[in-house]
């Protein structure tokens, strides 16, 4: 019994012990990243979304860069009449290629009606449409290329930019993005997601929370190993960058993000991203649907596990990049799926322990010590991050940012399900999957230069 | 070895650390022991108190020549072996996976090995200061409570110093990635 109680403690000690040094290194250097560029926590925390060219960020056109923007969509009316809106400028003119995965609904019609000459609606038709989002993206690439060369363009001056069909760019994002590609070296850049409804329920400001503190600010540490992780919104690449890939950069991966990110760190591209520029984005309302995203994404995550060796066999990758990129795709392998159990087995033994204590001592002293002890050796990093949180994003409040630090007792169970709902998922094969659904939104107005 | 001038092959100083640390968790006892030994030599180092740990035991006898003498038995849960086991096997298939950092590898299981090893015995010397001074109320609060917060932070140290070392790029290294792209 004390042999098994003694692996339990060894594993659950090497995985927390481990999973902690690398989120509190990737965090340190975040806020070690944001000190030298003289950028506040709560910098973006106050700004708002729709007016990407905004030049007080830098010049929109960025030493001469082009951009072209792919929405891939399926049925999503509700929204992209406001996000094209948003992209759209009179006096720059960047492309934006809404590809139409076959909606059965006006998606098409109402992207062309917001963006007038600057958009170009591609049609997919059944059976070679709703393949997934990397093949719909690679079909708006073969046109980004096609009208690249059509215009004589140099493609290390194109960024292609992919724009889920709710996104918003802050304000001045586009001058903040195409100064980082003035260091030709950068293939990649991802912006930091803020969750648009996030005050409309506890799931929402949860999202959020992942998202602007835990993400952002490991993204930004990401920023020192220029292995910043790609997302599906608000991801930007180089189009030469891009052209090293082939005719089909998106895999059909389910986080084809994630395995773009992979495929241009091995070929020597520098992945980074910036404090001054996001990306907001509806999140979702219910569990439900929450639990199958998170499920689609912890699966594609896992998978991408397998290209691993091309990571620590690439002579063109870091040392540092190496050990982070792979410490961050062992993630659900070695961190979510283990802790899911050793968790509980610890719960028990806690409980096996406390009566232990009680029959020797004062039980309110020996229950008071142990609460204690149990309170700071599990919510530390819930302590730290909801001090992060709070001066990522002041508004949130004291309160409101330790509760939801402390969340994750009850928050982690959806990474748990979701896990091993994935692992599931792998085993049996199963890669079909329905798209998240949207909220209705008024169109914004027009986005200008200045 | 790719980078330093060992001359047994990376494969074999994997496979010796993945066999130290599956001995590491087999054979505790023997482990034990030496810790035993080592913790005595701590005791002596830092205190007055005269320490000696007992042949064949994994047992400390604290306060020789004195009428005051308190044993300490170093329990498998006490012990660092499991975690120095843990560590070795970790860096076993680090070793065999990743050709390219074997110095980088070694080093920093190094540290987080000493790191470990340095962690406990100062939380083995803190019960046995504590329970010293203040009795069986001494040991309650230094074993179950105060130790195992040195333990938790002494580990998450010692991951921490071998994560950064891992990702440290070597000095005087040339820039592996294009410096031209555009």
């Amino acid at each position: 019994m004390d042999t098994g109680w003694a692996i339990v403690n060894t594993a659950a000690a090497l995985v927390m012990g481990f999973a902690a040094a690398y989120f509190f290194i990737c965090v340190g250097s975040g806020l070690v990243q944001l000190r030298r560029a003289g950028v506040r926590l709560g910098a973006q925390s106050k700004v708002s979304y729709g007016r990407p060219y905004d030049p007080k960020h830098g010049d929109p056109r960025g030493s001469g860069f082009e951009i072209y923007y792919l929405i891939p969509c399926l049925n999503e009316e509700a929204v992209i009449g406001a996000t094209v809106s948003s992209l759209a400028s009179a006096e720059l003119d960047f492309r934006i290629f809404v590809i139409d995965d076959a909606s059965d609904d006006d998606t098409g019609a109402i992207a062309s009606a917001a963006g007038g000459a600057q958009v170009t609606v591609v049609r997919r038709e059944l059976p070679m449409a709703r393949l997934g989002k990397g093949a719909a993206l690679n079909e708006g690439y073969a046109h980004v290329r096609a009208d690249v060369a059509a215009r004589g363009l140099d493609p290390s001056k194109v960024l292609v930019c992919v724009m889920d069909a709710d996104g918003r760019l802050s304000d001045g994002a586009v001058g903040a993005v195409t100064a980082l590609f003035e260091d030709d070296t950068v293939g990649g850049a991802q912006l930091s997601v803020r969750i648009r409804n996030r005050s409309t329920n506890f799931l929402l400001r949860f999202q959020d929370y992942q998202f602007w503190t835990q993400s952002s600010l490991t993204q930004l540490g990401r920023m020192k190993t220029s292995s910043v992780s790609l997302g599906g919104n608000g991801q930007f690449a180089r189009l030469s960058a891009l052209m090293e890939l082939g005719d089909a950069p998106w895999t059909e991966a389910l986080t084809e993000d994630l395995d773009l990110a992979i495929s241009l760190a091995v070929r020597g591209w520098n992945l980074t991203t910036t404090p001054l520029a996001s990306v907001d984005q509806q999140g979702i309302e219910s569990l439900r649907p929450l639990i199958r995203q998170r499920t689609r994404w912890y699966q594609g995550h896992m998978m991408a596990m397998k290209r691993a060796p091309e990571v620590l066999g690439s002579p063109n990758v870091s040392h540092g990049a190496s050990i982070e990129m792979l410490l961050y795709l062992a993630v659900p392998w070695l961190f979510d799926l283990p802790w899911s159990i050793l968790y509980h087995l610890i719960l028990i033994q806690i409980a096996i322990t406390f009566a232990g204590v009680t029959a020797t001592a004062d039980p309110v002293i020996a229950w008071g010590s142990m609460a204690v002890v149990i309170y700071v050796l599990g919510f530390w990093p819930a302590l730290i991050t909801a001090v992060l949180a709070y001066r990522r994003d002041p508004e949130m409040g004291r309160l409101r940012t330790l509760a939801i630090g402390h969340s994750f007792l009850i928050t982690n169970y959806i990474s748990y399900i979701c896990a091993w709902r994935a692992l599931f998922r792998i085993i049996l094969r199963r890669n079909g999957w329905v798209k998240t659904s949207r909220v209705t939104e008024v169109p914004a107005a027009p986005a200008t230069a200045s | 070895m790719s980078d330093i001038p060992l001359f047994v092959s990376r494969w074999t100083t994997g496979i010796v650390l993945f066999i130290a640390g599956i001995a590491a968790w087999s054979f505790g006892e023997t482990y034990r022991m030496h810790e035993a030994r080592l913790e005595a030599g701590v005791v002596n180092l830092l205190s007055p108190v005269k320490a000696v740990a007992q042949d064949g035991t994994a047992v400390v006898w604290t306060g020789m020549g004195t009428s005051d003498i308190m044993g300490f038995n170093i329990t498998s849960a006490c012990s660092s072996a499991a975690l120095m086991g843990g560590f070795c096997v970790v860096t076993a298939i680090l070793l065999v996976a990743w050709r390219s950092r074997t110095k980088a590898i070694l080093f920093g299981a190094a540290i987080a090995l000493t790191l470990i090893l340095l962690t406990n015995l100062v939380r083995l010397s803190v019960v046995i200061g504590a329970t010293r001074v203040w009795g069986r109320a001494g040991f309650d609060w230094t074993h179950m409570y105060l130790g195992t917060i040195v333990t938790v932070v002494g580990l998450f140290v010692a991951a921490g110093a071998y994560l950064f070392l891992l990702m440290r790029e070597p000095s005087g290294a040339p820039a592996r990635r294009k410096a031209h792209r555009a």
